[in-house]
């Protein structure tokens, strides 16, 4: 989200801050979290008959997928992102 | 559907709707380090403690209920499908917040909530996936106080999203989508 949509919007920025987050997890939930960005569509592909074993296929895939991206090792698996937090204020006058 | 929880075997096979809320709820609670900051960001640009808190796009009750146990104040968790509520009404009455509401709001239309009533609006990657940023953000200005304060977190960069692109290139066959692309799919498969 632009610094523009907030000014255009009334807003006056503020600093804020931008930083790295980490998330390490057991495998088990590991699978299902890094579903969530194409949960539905995987599902609707299932339903469908599209793709009868969509989710079976993610299954079978994820692991070989996160080892080849670094995600999975033996001690786990992570992933990390750079987040930023905006800060802005409604004018008073 | 199996009672296993194991993947390898044979049998684990839960990609249910409970499956995903609570995927969703455990990744919320993994977040607390980026909600530490948001309340840390907000707590400086404030000039007196806050009396109303509303979040808006708060999934399963975060960074809402997290800033309604910093700040002690009135707060709204909102959502805007009905999962995601009723998830936040369950993480609130978990940690035993009395002072959260939990109410089905879409951010681009929040008429339910008085002008000039809320002294913090916050959110967590919910902005970003808004179909109409500006309307959503004019709705943010006219809930928040004069001198209110706005805080939102969002994603710079997350190497979830191209991951989720390989992955599925390894389901379908088919090479991932650009990453614009790939981020609107993204946001479209995220309960807001």
């Amino acid at each position: 989200m632009s610094d523009a949509l907030l000014t255009e919007a009334g807003f006056e920025l503020r600093e804020g801050k931008q930083d790295t987050v980490r998330f390490t997890m057991a495998p088990e939930l590991a699978l299902r979290y890094c579903a969530l960005p194409v949960w539905d569509r995987l599902t609707e592909m299932e339903n469908s008959g599209e793709l009868p074993d969509a989710w079976a296929k993610y299954e079978a895939a994820w692991p070989e997928v996160a080892k080849a991206k670094g995600h999975l090792s033996d001690d786990g698996f992570s992933i990390s992102g750079v987040y930023r937090v905006i800060v802005a204020t409604k004018p008073v006058a | 559907m199996s009672s296993t929880d194991e993947p390898g075997n044979a049998t684990f096979h839960k990609f249910d709707a409970a499956a995903k809320a609570d995927a969703f709820r455990r990744v919320f609670d993994a977040g607390k380090p980026m909600w530490e900051a948001l309340a840390a960001e907000l707590d400086k640009e404030m000039t007196v403690p806050p009396t109303k808190i509303l979040s808006v796009g708060d999934g399963p009750g975060e960074p809402g209920c997290y800033l309604a146990a910093k700040f002690g104040c009135p707060t709204i968790c909102s959502d805007s499908v009905v999962p995601m509520v009723e998830a936040a009404k369950q993480r609130v009455a978990a940690k035993g917040l009395s002072n959260v509401e939990c109410l089905l709001l879409d951010m681009q239309d929040l008429g339910a909530v008085e002008a000039a009533s809320v002294d913090v609006l916050s959110s967590a990657h919910a902005y970003p996936f808004s179909p109409d940023k500006p309307k959503a953000l004019a709705e943010a200005l006219r809930v928040l106080k004069p001198g209110g304060t706005f805080g939102a977190v969002v994603w710079v960069s997350f190497e979830l999203l191209p991951f989720a692109g390989a992955i599925m290139a390894a389901v379908t066959g088919k090479q991932p989508v650009p990453a614009a692309a790939g981020r609107a799919a993204a946001a479209a498969a995220v309960p807001r």
